[in-house]
């Protein structure tokens, strides 16, 4: 079964912010709002070991996709391939799915009135293109494909790198992103790019 | 996904509200307008694809818009086009939104109130180029026309400076020299007969070191470079980064040199003493093709790595690494010569002199992995009756700058200001805000005051637009056909920009208002033709493409003129007065300059203030780009970097809001502060181009510090006339209550 992921290499990203743009601009993403994003940590001191991660950041098409089960209307699930996308026609906006993701990859939009996300560009790619961030990307350090196919071009970037998705003991529920290297991986996690999912009221934004 | 109908992906009329999409209205906000927030965009289909190269900066990238109707869907990077290769950067993608941008200049205008004051009426073009005529004609009658200049940046300018030219004045300046990369291009010329070409002839497909000074690629967008940057170091090739500041791309290289301020001149001698020392120079080419080795040789006896840690306040040993990395990599190595470098004044020359010799004693000139030789296409010039005989220009008169190869925005500021060596009474300013791109924003002003007519040709309202008696609204990029694009480079191309989408506004491209104002001024057979396509058909006449299959294909590519490398025996007849690579410089000594490369010390701030230093944001060009709807959202405002020992002992904490002031009563602000270990603790950062005070600029205005307006104190360098910015030092305080947003 084919399943769209995503490699990003973390030491070739130049934090130029294009993927960002490229998304926006192709998703209409409202005022403050875009489906990805790129946040930089600094790390370590002056004259010794100081250094900068990127992180670039999507959402990572889990495999469990916890973030689909307390949405009220069903606007929200998993396509058979696991791209997990909202139906903009059936989403009333409640924001109940916002704290169901560990990354943080869901926002409400502030103008469309309904929860956005990365779906990995599916209508473009099923037109044979690239998702807006990986064709645009100036460092090349995004690699898209199917993850489950051992000879797929995006699975031997994997391996080459030995990427490996965002998760912890306490924190895993089956991301299709991966990155590389660990060291920088580390910093992304040490940095809190994952959150404890919650439940959240049901509330309208 | 459900189908939407296919309503309006852009909202595409100017002051039109976001149309709604399918069973919601989204126009709550007032920034709604400058977003199409379809909820299914995917469900609009592209009804054609419109080649032509972007101008969010000016490397110039090939573009692809997705179009339907007059809208523009999106924007990609040409894969045809060598400086996109298939990629735009993150301007280049929200280009689209710089046409919706309601505050975008939309009729001609006429000053009503005070200059500067920034109130005007709505004219007709015939009013404007009438009103404009009437001016430039008075000025010529009373003072020559030399007292007219025209200080632009962008691809209509040279239109323009036609029109001028034909007029009878030699007096047109960008600030991309005097206030960019005019002392690199001087150092070069002066050492291998040639500037450098834009991009710059980087062989970064094939190097194996690259070093870089102050450079910061990856923050400093340059579309095809950071490509070619990144694909280097994937390969294998080492990396070297001098540089105050731990800027994106020294955190990935292999030696970061985090040098003193205006130290790197002692690097580079120290490298080329180590060369010298150790003889490992290229003696192929230093034997065939330089001039004043021998006394080079004993020029740098003194400079050896200690004493260059010492004036750097790096350690030798960390010279001593990369310079082990570039003799590893020889003579594969690519002394990355800067864009912006006007950074100290003379002293500048003195570096690119030096990374030019070091470039030349490891062989790296025309020579794979250094720099190569490009070769530019030709084009037919448009015809037209022969110039007029122009006096001298200000620099000339003034006896000013003798190795400026143009002439300087400095000059004519100075001129304008002083009426020395004569008088400047009327500007044509074309796409720059000169208020943000020269230093001491007094002068600029000063000579503005000055004039008895100031034109402004612009797509923003800039700051500098509020001091116009004319204000002429251009197209933007995206509406317009524009002059030929020239690209030199291992395969020289042609490439064009052609209207996208037509303007909702009473917006004329340049070349339009360069033809209609020269018929105003008296020199309209200077433009012969009615569309500018009997013109770009015209240039385009026997290069071996037509312009109808240009506008299909948007580039074409020609051969290389010359071999990209000086192949060993080639006898090449330098275009220096020796006919050689001069290394010793005797045209500089007869003017009474050093002809060898020195280092001269800047002098550190007093204390508690601190060196100011300036860079860029991936996501903006200048001060161009603050007042785009999606980059402005993206990032809106600057932040002043400072080194956490500093900040302490100020007692200011990170991200509270402050002021940064200088010496001269200026202040700007109120800023974030960002407190971090990637500045150096006698410096302060911020990126240039914000701060912008033009109320006309809705988004921007207001939206944190401008470096601008803080550096009075710059350093003319008397030998290219460029000016020094990074000579100011400043001060921070909390911004008090009043001062806060």
């Amino acid at each position: 079964m084919r399943r769209p992921g995503m490699m990003i290499e973390l030491d070739r990203c130049v934090g130029c912010l294009a993927c960002v743009s490229a998304c926006k601009e192709r998703w209409d993403s409202g005022p403050g709002a875009a489906r990805d994003w790129v946040r930089s940590y600094e790390h370590g001191k002056r004259g010794e070991d100081l250094g900068v991660t990127f992180y670039p950041g999507l959402c990572m098409q889990c495999s469990e996709d916890p973030c689909t089960a307390e949405c009220p209307t069903g606007a929200t699930y998993a396509r058979p391939d696991g791209i997990v996308v909202v139906d903009p026609q059936v989403c009333i906006g409640c924001g109940n799915c916002v704290p169901m993701c560990p990354y943080g990859a869901r926002h409400p939009d502030p103008e469309k009135k309904i929860v956005e996300k990365c779906n990995l560009c599916a209508p473009y790619v099923a037109r044979g293109e690239q998702p807006a961030c990986v064709q645009t990307c100036l460092a090349e350090c995004r690699h898209f494909g199917d993850v489950a196919d051992p000879d797929s071009e995006v699975s031997r970037w994997i391996r080459e790198r030995a990427a490996k998705p965002l998760k912890t003991a306490e924190i895993d529920v089956g991301p299709n992103v991966y990155y590389a290297p660990a060291a920088d991986r580390e910093v992304l996690i040490a940095n809190g790019a994952l959150k404890p999912t919650r439940s959240a009221e049901l509330t309208r934004i | 996904m459900p189908d939407t109908p296919n309503l309006s992906r852009r909202g595409w009329l100017g002051g039109v509200a976001a149309t709604a999409a399918a069973g919601a209205t989204l126009t709550s906000s007032s920034e709604a307008q400058a977003f199409s927030l379809l909820r299914s965009p995917e469900a609009v289909v592209a009804d054609r694809v419109v080649p032509s190269y972007c101008e969010l900066c000016f490397w110039n990238c090939g573009l692809l818009a997705e179009v339907k109707g007059n809208r523009i869907l999106s924007l990609r990077g040409h894969p045809d086009y060598p400086n996109a290769q298939g990629r735009l950067c993150g301007r280049g993608n929200a280009g689209a939104a710089s046409v919706i941008d309601r505050d975008r200049l939309k009729y001609p205008m006429v000053r009503v109130g005070a200059r500067g004051e920034g109130r005007f009426e709505r004219v007709g073009w015939k009013t404007a180029y009438r009103t404009i005529a009437q001016g430039f004609q008075r000025i010529k009658a009373e003072h020559g026309a030399q007292a007219l200049a025209l200080l632009y940046h962008g691809r209509g300018g040279p239109l323009i400076r036609r029109m001028l030219v034909a007029f009878g004045s030699p007096n047109y300046a960008a600030p991309s020299y005097a206030q960019c990369k005019g002392s690199r291009d001087v150092a070069y010329k002066l050492t291998f007969g040639e500037k450098l070409t834009s991009p710059e002839p980087l062989d970064l497909d094939e190097t194996r070191c690259m070093v870089l000074f102050g450079s910061h690629l990856g923050e400093n967008a340059h579309n095809s470079q950071v490509q070619e940057l990144v694909r280097a170091r994937r390969r294998g090739a080492s990396l070297v980064v001098l540089d105050p500041r731990m800027s994106t791309v020294a955190s990935r290289a292999d030696v970061w040199l985090p040098v003193r301020p205006g130290s790197d001149t002692a690097v580079l001698l120290a490298w080329i003493h180590l060369l010298l020392r150790e003889k490992a120079w290229n003696a192929a080419f230093v034997d065939k093709h330089t001039v004043g080795f021998e006394k080079l040789e004993r020029h740098v006896q003194p400079f050896t790595p200690e004493w260059a840690a010492a004036q750097a306040g790096v350690p030798a040993a960390d010279i001593l690494r990369a310079f082990d990395l570039m003799r590893k990599a020889m003579p594969a190595v690519l002394i990355h010569p800067g864009r912006h470098v006007t950074w100290y004044g003379e002293p500048d020359i003195q570096r690119g002199r030096a990374q030019a010799i070091l470039t030349a004693l490891l062989g790296a000139f025309w020579a794979p992995g250094g720099i190569f030789r490009p070769s530019s296409p030709t084009v037919k010039e448009f015809p037209g009756p022969d110039f007029p005989d122009l006096p001298k220009s200000v620099d000339e008169a003034a006896g000013k700058y003798p190795f400026a190869p143009e002439v300087t925005t400095t000059g004519i500021r100075e001129a304008t200001r002083t009426g020395k060596p004569y008088p400047v009474k009327g500007w044509f300013v074309h796409g720059t805000n000169l208020i943000q791109s020269m230093p001491n924003v007094g002068e600029t002003i000063e000579a503005i005051r000055n004039l008895d007519m100031l034109v402004v040709c612009d797509v923003m309202p800039t700051e500098i637009v509020q001091w116009a008696d004319v204000v002429l609204p251009e197209d933007t990029y995206l509406e317009r056909y524009d002059d030929l694009q020239l690209g030199a480079g291992k395969k020289p191309y042609i490439g064009i920009r052609q209207p996208v989408v037509t303007s909702p506004h009473d917006t004329r491209p340049a070349w339009r208002i360069a033809k209609e104002l020269s018929q105003e001024l008296g020199v309209g057979d200077q433009f012969a033709f009615e569309t500018f396509e009997e013109y770009l058909s015209a240039r385009l006449e026997g290069s071996g493409v037509t312009l109808a299959e240009l506008k299909k294909k948007g580039v074409h590519q020609l051969e290389p003129t010359q071999p990209a490398y000086l192949r060993p025996d080639e006898d090449f007849h330098w275009h220096t007065p020796t006919g050689k690579v001069e290394l010793f410089s005797q045209q500089l000594a007869d003017k009474g300059f050093s002809p060898l490369p020195t280092h001269t010390p800047i002098p550190e701030p007093p204390a508690g203030a601190f060196r100011l230093l300036y860079g860029r944001s991936p996501l903006h060009s200048f001060g161009r780009t603050q007042n785009n709807p999606i980059l402005h959202d993206l990032d809106s405002t600057n932040v002043v970097w400072m080194h956490p020992a500093a900040a302490s002992k100020l007692g200011l904490e990170h991200g509270v809001s402050v002021m940064v002031t200088n010496d001269k009563g200026d202040a700007t602000g109120p800023v974030s502060l960002l407190v971090t270990e990637r500045i150096a603790p006698e410096c302060v950062y911020m990126v240039h181009g914000f701060g912008h005070r033009s109320k006309g600029l809705s988004r921007a205005n207001g939206q944190g510090a401008s470096d601008s307006d803080l550096v009075r104190d710059y350093a003319l360098d008397p030998i290219g006339g460029t000016t020094g910015m990074r000579t100011q030092t400043v001060r921070v305080r909390a911004a008090q209550r009043q001062e806060r947003r």
